[in-house]
């Protein structure tokens, strides 16, 4: 039946965006801290940086979750459209994680590189205002 | 400088997609009904949506790198 197939559409769609949502914003709002560490403190690098890993994170996601939005198989009743729409939801929020601890592997990248970064400035210069 | 780089990174990127959609267009297959409207749409907006989130990750990329051999030829300043 062709209007299960449309109801699935409209149930996916709102869910997968405000999921989306609801990720990045709580994913870049905790980030920022990380950002302002890298980048020793500068607000705007930082708020910067923060808003294009922001934008790269929405559109990755928004982009993979309307690349797989196609139900492919018949759908006749009500229990096949939940199984349906549960896999694809469930498909797509494991995606949503596996990208959330990639971005979170970045950060933590970033912050262990700019550590680095400044022990070896301090060790290379002797002077003790470098680190702050 | 910075602006021409700039300039040209726009318009590249400008004269990708657009291209893409155009030839998208060309491409489109038959459209059956409402259903078919929905996925066809989202498939194809999806994929141009994954191809600019590859493109920005890679003009990240860019000017991180430029960046950093910037800062690595001026004189380091504290």
């Amino acid at each position: 039946m062709k209007d299960l197939i449309v109801l699935a559409y409209t149930i996916y769609l709102p869910g997968v965006i405000l999921l989306t949502f609801y990720v990045a914003n709580s994913l870049f709002k905790n980030s920022i801290v990380y950002m302002k560490d890298i980048f020793n403190g500068r607000e705007e690098i930082a708020k910067a940086t923060n808003t294009l890993f922001k934008i790269g994170f929405y559109l990755m996601n928004l982009g993979f979750a309307l690349f797989i939005l196609r139900i492919a198989d018949t759908l006749t009743n009500t229990q096949q459209t939940i199984e349906a729409l549960s896999f694809k939801v469930g498909g797509f929020s494991i995606y949503l994680g596996v990208m959330l601890f990639f971005n979170m592997y970045l950060f933590f990248r970033g912050k262990r590189v700019a550590k680095q970064k400044r022990l070896v400035a301090l060790v290379d210069n002797h002077n003790p205002q470098v680190q702050q | 400088m910075a602006d021409t780089t700039n300039n040209i990174l726009l318009l590249a990127y400008y004269l990708f997609n657009i291209g893409y959609v155009v030839i998208q267009f060309s491409y489109w297959e038959k459209v059956t009904g409402i259903e078919s409207m929905i996925a066809s749409i989202a498939l194809k907006a999806g994929l141009l949506i994954m191809i600019l989130a590859v493109t920005h990750y890679f003009n990240m990329l860019l000017i991180y790198f430029l960046s950093k051999k910037i800062i690595n030829h001026s004189p380091l300043k504290t």
